[in-house]
C-alpha cells in the first residue's frame, strides 16, 4: 500500500512538473539591460514582456535576427522571440496557429490581408492599440489595402511591383534600339526576335509559364488589371474573372504561345541571364536573388522599365498582431519599430522593397535616408515606383477575398488556357467556380 | 503452502483466458496507435467533409454539398480523378514488369546479382523530394540532361514537364525508377522461396523457360504478387510528393491527382479537402476489395 501511495505521489509530482513545462510561453523575464546596481523595486517595474514573432525570410534570416536583437537591446518593456518560417508553407503555418489560438503575437501577413482572418476577428485593430491617426496618415495610398471598415490591421514593411526586364544587347542585335512602350509593341518585337533567331532566342516570356508556376498569378494580374478586370463584384461578393476584360486579357496572353512567340519551360531568369530570352516581366525579386544588379557579365547588356499598360500588380509584406495577444501594447511597440521609416532603407537595400511611406510627410532626416537609397540605382527605383504608382489598389484589396482558392486555381488554369488545353472562357468560368465555392 | 493461501486476493485465471488477455495486451499498443493516428483522423475527415470551414472561422454544416460540388461541378476534381486512375494503371504496370524482370535477373546468388540488387535499390533510399528536384532539372527542355542526350542523337526532346500531353507520363516514369527497386527485392524474396525441385521436374518433362515462368514461377509467386500489387495500388492512388515537387499538379491540370487536389484545397476549404480525402479512401477500399475477391486473397491455386 505504501509503495502504491509513493508511486501515486511521484506520478502526481511528475505530471505537475510537466504541466509546469507546458505553461504559457508568455514569461516575464528580467530586463538584462537594466542597471545591476538599481534598487530591487526599480528592477521589478522594468520587467519585460515576451512576445512571439513569426516572420518569413523576406530578407536574409541573419539580418532579421540582427534587427530583432537590436530592438531587444533598446526596448525596456518588450522582449521579442523570433521564429523564421520558410516561404513554402510559412503562411499556412501562421494562419493555422493563429486560428488555433496558439500562434504568435506578431506575425507576417500580406499587406493586402486575408479576409478569412479579418472575418474571424483574428487580427488586432492597430488604430485601437497605439497607432495614432498621424502615424497612419504618413503612409502612401496603398495603405488602403490594409484597412477594412476603418480598421488598420497590418503595418506594411514594403511593397513589390512588376518590372519589365530587357536584354538591350539582344534587342539591338535584332534592330530594336528603343524600349517598347505598349504591350502591342512588346508582342511585335518579341515575334520578330523569336522568328529572326530561329527560336534560339525567345522574344518574350510571361513569368510563371516557366518553371516558377506561382508567378503566373502575378503576370496574370498585370494583364488582367491593364484590361480593366476586377476580381470581384463587391456587392454580390462573387468572382468576376470570366468577364469581357478577363477574356480579352487571357486571349492576349495566349496569343504569345499560340503564335509561337513564346514557349513553356526553361526558367525565364536563367534564359535572360544566358541571353536566350530578350524580354520578360517579373517582380523586383531577381534583381537580388539572381544577382542581376552588380553582375559584371551583364553590365551594359540589360535594363528594366516600369510595367506596361495602364495598371498592374502590386503586392506587399506587412506585420499583423494577433487579436488574442495578451500584450497588445508590446506588439504595437515592436511593429512600429520594425516597420518604421528609419528601417525603410533596410528593406530597400536588401530586396528593392518599395517603401510604404509618403516621403513628403516624413521628417527631413527620414526623407534624406530614403532619397539616398533612390540614388543608388535610379533607373530601377524609377521603374519600380512608376509600376507601384499605377498599380491597382482595388485589385490588391479584392485579392484578400478567396485569396488561396484564386491563387491555386489561377496557377493551374491560366497555363491550361495558354497551352490550349482548355478554352479561355472555360478557364475563367472554372476559376470563378472555385473561388466562389471557397468564399 | 499453496499460492492461494499466501495471497488470498490473487485470482487464478484459466490458461485460455490468460492467453487471450496476454494477446490483447500485446495487441493494445498497436491498436491504440492505429486508432489514434489512422482511424480517428479518418473519422474526423468524414466528419469535416460535411462542413464548410476555412480554418480561421466557424464551421458551417453544408450536408453533402462538398461531395456534390466535387463530383458534379468541379471539372478539376474529375480531371484529378482521371489522372489518378491513369497514373495508377501505368505506374502499377511499368513497376511490376520492370521489377519482375530485375528480380528474375538478380535472384541467383552471384556477385553480379548482389551488385545489381544494390544498384536497383539505390533510388529507393534517396528522399523522393530530393530526387524529384534533380529529375525536374534533368527534364528541363533546354538545359536538362535528358534532352541534351537526345540532342546528341539528333532527336529534339519534348518539353516533358511543361507539355500537358506528356507531363503525367514524365512523373510516372520518375516514380517507376524511384520505386521499382523495392518491389524487385520483395519479388526476389518470393522467387527464392519457390522449391527448386519443381523446376527440376519441369526440366525432366522438357518444359522451356517460358513455360516454367508461366506454369511454376508466376503461380507460386501469387501471395507475394498479391502483396506487391496491393501496396502498389495504394501507393499509386496516394501519389503526391514527387508530383508536387516536379509540377505542382500542372501544367494546367495535367498532373493533378486526387491528393494534390486535396492538398491545394485544405488551406482554405477543409471541408472540400476532407470530402476528397474520404472519397479517395472509399475508392482505394473498393479497388482493394475487388482485387482481393478476384485474386482470392493471394492464395496459391492447388
Amino acid at each position: 500500500m505504501k509503495k502504491r501511495l509513493l508511486a501515486l505521489a511521484l506520478a502526481s509530482a511528475l505530471i505537475t512538473a510537466m504541466a509546469g513545462c507546458g505553461s504559457s510561453s508568455k514569461k516575464e523575464i528580467p530586463d538584462n539591460s537594466s542597471n545591476s546596481n538599481s534598487e530591487s523595486s526599480s528592477t521589478a517595474s522594468k520587467e519585460k514582456q515576451t512576445i512571439e514573432f513569426w516572420m518569413l525570410p523576406l530578407i536574409d534570416e541573419v539580418k532579421i535576427k540582427e534587427m530583432v536583437d537590436e530592438f531587444n537591446a533598446q526596448s525596456e518593456t518588450t522582449q521579442v522571440n523570433l521564429n523564421v518560417l520558410p516561404w513554402t508553407d510559412g503562411r499556412d503555418q501562421i494562419k493555422q496557429a493563429v486560428a488555433a489560438g496558439s500562434g504568435p503575437d506578431v506575425f507576417y501577413l500580406s499587406a493586402g490581408l486575408d479576409s478569412t482572418m479579418v472575418e474571424a476577428d483574428l487580427l488586432l485593430p492597430l488604430e485601437q492599440n497605439g497607432y495614432t491617426e498621424e502615424e497612419i496618415d504618413r503612409y502612401d495610398s496603398l495603405i488602403d489595402a490594409s484597412i477594412v471598415e476603418d480598421h488598420l490591421y497590418a503595418a506594411p514593411i514594403s511593397y513589390e511591383a512588376y518590372l519589365m526586364y530587357y536584354r538591350t544587347d539582344i534587342m539591338k542585335e535584332y534592330g530594336f534600339d528603343k524600349l517598347p512602350e505598349s504591350w502591342d509593341e512588346v508582342k511585335t518585337m518579341a515575334a520578330a526576335i523569336t522568328k529572326q533567331s530561329g527560336g534560339d532566342v525567345m522574344g518574350f516570356q510571361f513569368k510563371g509559364a516557366d518553371d516558377q508556376l506561382n508567378a503566373i498569378n502575378y503576370s496574370w494580374e498585370n494583364v488582367f488589371a491593364d484590361y480593366g478586370g476586377e476580381y470581384l463584384d463587391m456587392e454580390t461578393m462573387t468572382s468576376t474573372e470570366n468577364s469581357e476584360a478577363g477574356v480579352k486579357a487571357l486571349e492576349f496572353m495566349k496569343s504569345f504561345y499560340s503564335k509561337g512567340i513564346s514557349d513553356f519551360g526553361t526558367s525565364a531568369n536563367t534564359a535572360f541571364r544566358e541571353g536566350a530570352l530578350a524580354m520578360y516581366c517579373f517582380t523586383n525579386g531577381p534583381l537580388i536573388s539572381e544577382k542581376f544588379v552588380g553582375d559584371k557579365d551583364l553590365e551594359g547588356k540589360w535594363t528594366v522599365g516600369p510595367m506596361l499598360g495602364s495598371s498592374g500588380y502590386v503586392g506587399g509584406h506587412a506585420l499583423c498582431a494577433s487579436a488574442a495577444t495578451k500584450y497588445p501594447e508590446n506588439c504595437v511597440e515592436f511593429m512600429k519599430w520594425f516597420t518604421s521609416p528609419e528601417k525603410a532603407p533596410v528593406w530597400m537595400s536588401e530586396v528593392f522593397g518599395i517603401q510604404p511611406y509618403n516621403v513628403d510627410k516624413l521628417t527631413a532626416e527620414q526623407k534624406a535616408a530614403i532619397d539616398e537609397m533612390y540614388q543608388t540605382e535610379p533607373v530601377i527605383w524609377e521603374a519600380l515606383n512608376a509600376s507601384a504608382k499605377k498599380a491597382s489598389v482595388e485589385l490588391f484589396s479584392q485579392a484578400r477575398y478567396g485569396y488561396t482558392a484564386r491563387w491555386d486555381a489561377q496557377k493551374r488554369l491560366i497555363i491550361s488556357a495558354l497551352n490550349g488545353e482548355m478554352e479561355v472562357e472555360d478557364v475563367l468560368k472554372q476559376i470563378d467556380l472555385e473561388v466562389n465555392q471557397s468564399m | 503452502m499453496s499460492m492461494e493461501q499466501k495471497n488470498p486476493r490473487t485470482v487464478a485465471l484459466k490458461p485460455k483466458t490468460r492467453n487471450t488477455l496476454q494477446a490483447y495486451m500485446f495487441f493494445l499498443p498497436a491498436a491504440a496507435f492505429l486508432i489514434l493516428f489512422m482511424i480517428w483522423p479518418m473519422i474526423n475527415s468524414a466528419f469535416y467533409s460535411v462542413f464548410k470551414w476555412n480554418l480561421a472561422g466557424n464551421k458551417s454544416f453544408v450536408g453533402l454539398d462538398n461531395y456534390k460540388f466535387m463530383l458534379f461541378q468541379d471539372s478539376s476534381f474529375r480531371r484529378a480523378l482521371l489522372n489518378t486512375i491513369i497514373y495508377t494503371i501505368f505506374n502499377m504496370g511499368l513497376t511490376l514488369v520492370l521489377s519482375m524482370v530485375c528480380a528474375l535477373l538478380f535472384q541467383k546468388q552471384s556477385r553480379m546479382s548482389v551488385v545489381g540488387r544494390c544498384l536497383v535499390f539505390i533510388p529507393v533510399v534517396v528522399p523522393i523530394t530530393v530526387m524529384g528536384m534533380v529529375w525536374k532539372m534533368m527534364y528541363d527542355p533546354q538545359y536538362g540532361f535528358i534532352n541534351q542526350v537526345l540532342s546528341m542523337l539528333n532527336i529534339t526532346g519534348p518539353s516533358w514537364l511543361y507539355d500537358s500531353n506528356i507531363a503525367l507520363l514524365a512523373v510516372t516514369i520518375f516514380n517507376v525508377w524511384k520505386e521499382y527497386g523495392l518491389y524487385t527485392l520483395i519479388l526476389i524474396g518470393g522467387l527464392q522461396k519457390i522449391p527448386q525441385d519443381l523446376y527440376e521436374v519441369a526440366d525432366v518433362e522438357g518444359a522451356n523457360s517460358w513455360q516454367k515462368f508461366w506454369k511454376i514461377t508466376l503461380p507460386m509467386l501469387k501471395p507475394i504478387m498479391y502483396f506487391v500489387t496491393t501496396i502498389l495500388l495504394i501507393n499509386s492512388f496516394k501519389a503526391f510528393d514527387h508530383i508536387w515537387v516536379m509540377t505542382g499538379g500542372g501544367p494546367g491540370n495535367a498532373t493533378t491527382t486526387v491528393v494534390t487536389y486535396l492538398y491545394a484545397k485544405v488551406r482554405d476549404n477543409v471541408g472540400l479537402a476532407s470530402a476528397a480525402s474520404f472519397f479517395l479512401f472509399l475508392i482505394v477500399a473498393l479497388f482493394t476489395f475487388i482485387k482481393s475477391v478476384i485474386g482470392k486473397g493471394g492464395e496459391v491455386d492447388e
